[in-house]
Parts: structure tokens; C-alpha cells; sequence
């Protein structure tokens, strides 16, 4: 593949508890880093992404877009990997891509004839779910990402679907209920985990339709809303 | 060398520019999404983090004529503070480093507050004493040098500032508390009620909780129409039980160590009715008292610039690695290197 030219993709996935960091040219992989070991993303996302420029011989003006996994997953996770990018780009005038976390994970398991249902559980303990589709050699959003809880997902799972992220923390009986319908496929145990070249991989399909984030107010899909509740009969006080 | 400092460690989202030629820029984002809700909600806090950090930098560099490239280094608060809130300051901070291949200091947030008065000259003489006492914090610490500290005494229960917002919201006096109570006040007699001050005579730890429910006790006990107008003598004689407290343990310290200075900073040192009453001691003692403008006083950047540039003067560096530290101490952090 023609690389010369080719758009620099920084590409960063902290949604889950894998940490993973990936620069693709155009649609080469050039690189990729995954630990998956546990919520450790404070401390080894930047000195990741300073190795992994270091190993390409890169530097870091020669990155030309930022891809964010976006969301929807772990607050904090979002927080850290959009909270560089944001510093990364703001220092070097990068545009950024918001990545719907849910896509780069459909992505993973290649393409295929079905409807592609990733999900990933979120710490409420129910489920982040949508549904994508391949149309030619690039996935479309079927039905738009959401917050399910556990026992709806046999209800959303479409038809022939392929099921795909964290299947293997379901609980038993839901995941049982899911695996005895015989329409219903399982990504294989090593595709479905998150990872930044899939997230580089959407994020290049995103910059081809210039569809990028305004670095400035920028947030996470963070899909669930925040509900604190107020004080009641009080004046604001403000100096 | 010209430090970025960022401080996200609570519900401020500031930026400043320090240098040899002193600051040259600083900016606040205050968060007034907390005040119907009574405090920080730390969630909103950490989001408002995400949408504000970058405007508030991109401000102080256009704000300082600088560009991005004039950078020397970047120090930014890791510690004490809200894990969420602290993250999106740390995060960023990194990814500025590693884009312009600057060095990164992570900064202890109550040594900012300390580096406040060492902003603009006059700047305290040392050894001194350092009250922090703020919404979050209330510390005592003997200040040898820069550097190099010793923590005498902390809160064993609520923070100065959080006594201030848990007796205004008994009063009905809304958030912040600081400024309300201060206003209530202003009408009101301090000796009008004799509330108790936690002195605890061994010790230079504070508590405020005891205060904080005589003051709940006292509400209590009165009707709705004596509570109207025992309002302001309610608030006077809180703030001056407050105040009391804070300033027979620093002149304790400053006696007991025999220091050259006394400096309060955090966002209590705002408080009108405390500084009259330090200007009083310094008087009375000839003890050197020193408090940041008022802008200083509460969170800001401008201090962990200023702190950052010390550091980075005596070598010290942060790794990428750094992590949040939501319960950081004072003695934990390293020292610089003579």
C-alpha cells in the first residue's frame, strides 16, 4: 500500500481496561501497543505513546489526526485517553476524531455477512449495545448505540447476529440464553477485545468524511446521564 | 523559561505563564455549575474539566503574545484532589509534554498554595509557618525553605472551608459558604453566642465538627422568626469561633518554632474577617504575616507555575508515568537537590 502521503493517525483506545495506543498511515498499521493489565492508563498511556513515536522514529509534529476512542465506557478510562489527545493536538494543531468506541470493536472480527453487535458492560452493570453493518469494506451504524440492561440483550440481538466485546463477563444465565440461540454467532476470544489499530482504522473512515471534533469542548460519549440531586430553597451565592 | 502551569484538582480549571520575568499570565474557569447543589459534584467537575482546559490554556498563551513553541516546560498539580478532576489536567498536561518534548513537573497542590506568596515581592523570609486552609484543606506546616516542609497539624475532621459551607447551608445561606457567611456577618455581633472553638491545647490539628453542630444545635433550638433575626449574630460569632482557631495555632506554631514568617493561603484567606484579624497579630507580635491577593488565594495556576518553575530550576522532573494522587501528603513529595 501507497503510504507516502498517507494521513498519520495517532490512534488511542482507554475505554476498557486495555490500554492501547497504534499510528497507521492511511490504512497501514504501522504500530501498535496493547497492555491489557488492568486499569493502569494514567501512568502508561503517555509514556506509551512517547515509546511508540520513538520506536517509528516519528516525531511528534509528523502525527497529522488524532482518534479518540470516544465512547461509551469507562468514565475515567475516556477521560485519560481524550484528556492527552486533547494536549497532544492543542500543542501541535492536530485535528481530533471522536471514535465511537463501539465501532473499532465491531471492526475487530473482519468483515463479515451479519450484523455486528458489539457490547461492553458498564460499571451499573448493564450493557453499552448497538448494531453495526459492513457495506463493502466499511461498517455502517445500524442501530445507534445505547444503554441496555443484561436481559434485554436477547430482545436487541437482530437475527444472525455476531455477537462480539464482553461476552465472557455476561452472567451465566443471560450468556446461556444468548449462546442457545442458533441464528446468534460469537466473535472468536481473541477479536473481541478493544484495540487502538481498529480505532485508527474508523478513525481514517472518519477523516475521509471530515468528520472531526472540536478540540476545545470536545467530551466522551458518555451515554449515561449524571443525576446529583440539588439544594432546595436557597439563593445562589456567588463573589 | 516559561512554565505552563495547570491546576484541575478541585473545581477551578486554571492555566498560567511563569517565568524569570515573573507571571505573565493566569486565567480561572470557576465552576458555578456546583452552587445548587450545595458542593462540588465531582463528576460535573471532572466534566467541565474536559470542556474548559484547552480554551483556558489557548487563553493565557494568546493572552501572554507566546505560541506553543515558546514553551519551556509544563508543572501541573497531580495531587491532593479529586481523582477525576485530576485526571483531565494531568492527562492533558502529558500530552502537551510529549507533543513538544517538555519536561513535566508533577506539582503538590498544597505546596502551590504555599508558592502563592512567592508570586509577587515582597516575598515571606524563612524558616516561616504556612496555614492552608481552604475548602478541602486545612493544614499547618512549618516552612524551613522551599522544599523542604513539615506538616505540624491537619483537620481531623471537616476543612475550614467545608465548616464555612455546612453551617451556611444550616443557615440557609447557599454555596459558596465562605462569601455567605461573610456577608451574613457583616450585621451581626461575634460575641453574641459563645460557640465553642476546638483548640485541642497539645496538638496543632484542628477540628471543626464540634463548632459545625453547636451551630446546628443552636438553629435548632430557635423559633423561625428568632432565627431571622439571629441570622447575622449566628454567622459573626461562627466566623470569629472559625477565625479564633486558626489564628492561636499559627501564632502557636510561629512562637514554638521561632519562624520569620506567617503566611495563610487557600480560599479562606480570603475571608475579610480573618485577615483583620492577622494584620491585628502581626501587629500585636511584629510576626511578618503574608496573604496572596485574593485571586491567589483560592485555586489557581498561577501557583503551580510559579511552583513548577522553582523545581525545574533544582533539576526535578516528573516521569510520563506520574499518576494522580488523590490523598498526596506534603512529606511524601520529593526534595530538590541543592
Amino acid at each position: 500500500m501507497e503510504t507516502t502521503g498517507a494521513v498519520n493517525i495517532l490512534a488511542i483506545e482507554t475505554a476498557t481496561q486495555i490500554c492501547s495506543v497504534a499510528v497507521a498511515a492511511g490504512e497501514l498499521l504501522l504500530a501498535e501497543e496493547t497492555l491489557n493489565i488492568g486499569r493502569i492508563h494514567a501512568e502508561k498511556l503517555a509514556a506509551l505513546v512517547d515509546q511508540l513515536l520513538a520506536e517509528l522514529g516519528k516525531r511528534p509534529d509528523e502525527i497529522d489526526v488524532l482518534a479518540v476512542s470516544g465512547g461509551p465506557g469507562s468514565f475515567t478510562g475516556l477521560r485519560i485517553g481524550l484528556a492527552f489527545a486533547k494536549g497532544f493536538a492543542l500543542a501541535g494543531g492536530q485535528r481530533l476524531i471522536l471514535v465511537p468506541t463501539l465501532m473499532a470493536l465491531a471492526l475487530r472480527p473482519g468483515i463479515v455477512r451479519r450484523p455486528v453487535c458489539p457490547v461492553l458492560r458498564s460499571r451499573r452493570g448493564e450493557l453499552y449495545a448497538a448494531v453495526y453493518e459492513w457495506r463493502g469494506s466499511e461498517l455502517m451504524t445500524a442501530v445507534a448505540e445505547r444503554v441496555l440492561p443484561e436481559e434485554e440483550l436477547g430482545l436487541f440481538l437482530p437475527r444472525g447476529a455476531l455477537l462480539t466485546g464482553d461476552v465472557d463477563s455476561l452472567p451465566p444465565e443471560i450468556r446461556s440464553q444468548v449462546e442457545s440461540r442458533e441464528d446468534v454467532e460469537l466473535a472468536a476470544p481473541w477479536l473481541r477485545t478493544p484495540s487502538a489499530a481498529a480505532v485508527a482504522q474508523v478513525g481514517f473512515w472518519l477523516c475521509r468524511r471530515g468528520e472531526f471534533a472540536d478540540l476545545d469542548t470536545a467530551e466522551p460519549r458518555y451515554l449515561q446521564e449524571f443525576v446529583a440531586r440539588k439544594l432546595e430553597g436557597v439563593e445562589k451565592h456567588v463573589q | 523559561m516559561i512554565v505552563l502551569g495547570i491546576e484541575t484538582s478541585c473545581d477551578e480549571t486554571s492555566a498560567a505563564l511563569y517565568s524569570e520575568q515573573g507571571l505573565l499570565a493566569h486565567a480561572v474557569h470557576y465552576q458555578a455549575v456546583h452552587e445548587e447543589y450545595g458542593g462540588v459534584v465531582p463528576e460535573f467537575a471532572s466534566r467541565a474539566h474536559m470542556r474548559t482546559l484547552i480554551p483556558t490554556i489557548r487563553y493565557v498563551i494568546r493572552r501572554a503574545g507566546l505560541s506553543f513553541r515558546d514553551l519551556g516546560a509544563v508543572a501541573v498539580t497531580y495531587g491532593p484532589g479529586l481523582v477525576g478532576s485530576l485526571i483531565v489536567g494531568l492527562n492533558v498536561a502529558k500530552g502537551l509534554a510529549v507533543a513538544l518534548r517538555l519536561p513535566l513537573v508533577g506539582i503538590n497542590h498544597i505546596e502551590g498554595h504555599i508558592f502563592a506568596n512567592f508570586l509577587e515581592e515582597p516575598f515571606p523570609e524563612l524558616p516561616g509557618v504556612c496555614l492552608v486552609v481552604s475548602g478541602g484543606h486545612t493544614q499547618l506546616v512549618l516552612v524551613r525553605r522551599l522544599g523542604d516542609y513539615q506538616v505540624l497539624g491537619r483537620t481531623r475532621d471537616d476543612a475550614a472551608g467545608e465548616a464555612f459551607d455546612k453551617v451556611a447551608r444550616i443557615l440557609g445561606l447557599g454555596y459558596p459558604g465562605g462569601p455567605a457567611i461573610e456577608a451574613a456577618a457583616a450585621a451581626g455581633q461575634e460575641n453574641a453566642v459563645s460557640f465553642p472553638r476546638g483548640l485541642m491545647e497539645n496538638s496543632y490539628d484542628f477540628s471543626f465538627s464540634g463548632l459545625k453542630t453547636a451551630v446546628l444545635y443552636y438553629h435548632r433550638a430557635l423559633s423561625p422568626q428568632e432565627r431571622e433575626k439571629r441570622l447575622a449574630d449566628v454567622a459573626a460569632s461562627f466566623q470569629k469561633a472559625v477565625v479564633d482557631v486558626l489564628v492561636a495555632k499559627a501564632l502557636r506554631a510561629c512562637q514554638e518554632f521561632g519562624v520569620r514568617s506567617l503566611s495563610v493561603v487557600g480560599g479562606v484567606a480570603r475571608n475579610r474577617r480573618l485577615r483583620r484579624a492577622l494584620e491585628e497579630l502581626a501587629a500585636e507580635t511584629g510576626i511578618p504575616v503574608f496573604v496572596p491577593k485574593p485571586e491567589f488565594c483560592t485555586d489557581n495556576a498561577a501557583m503551580i507555575a510559579r511552583a513548577g518553575f522553582f523545581h525545574l530550576l533544582h533539576g526535578v522532573r516528573s516521569d510520563l508515568r506520574l499518576a494522580p494522587a488523590p490523598s498526596l501528603n506534603l512529606d511524601s513529595r520529593y526534595l530538590p537537590t541543592d
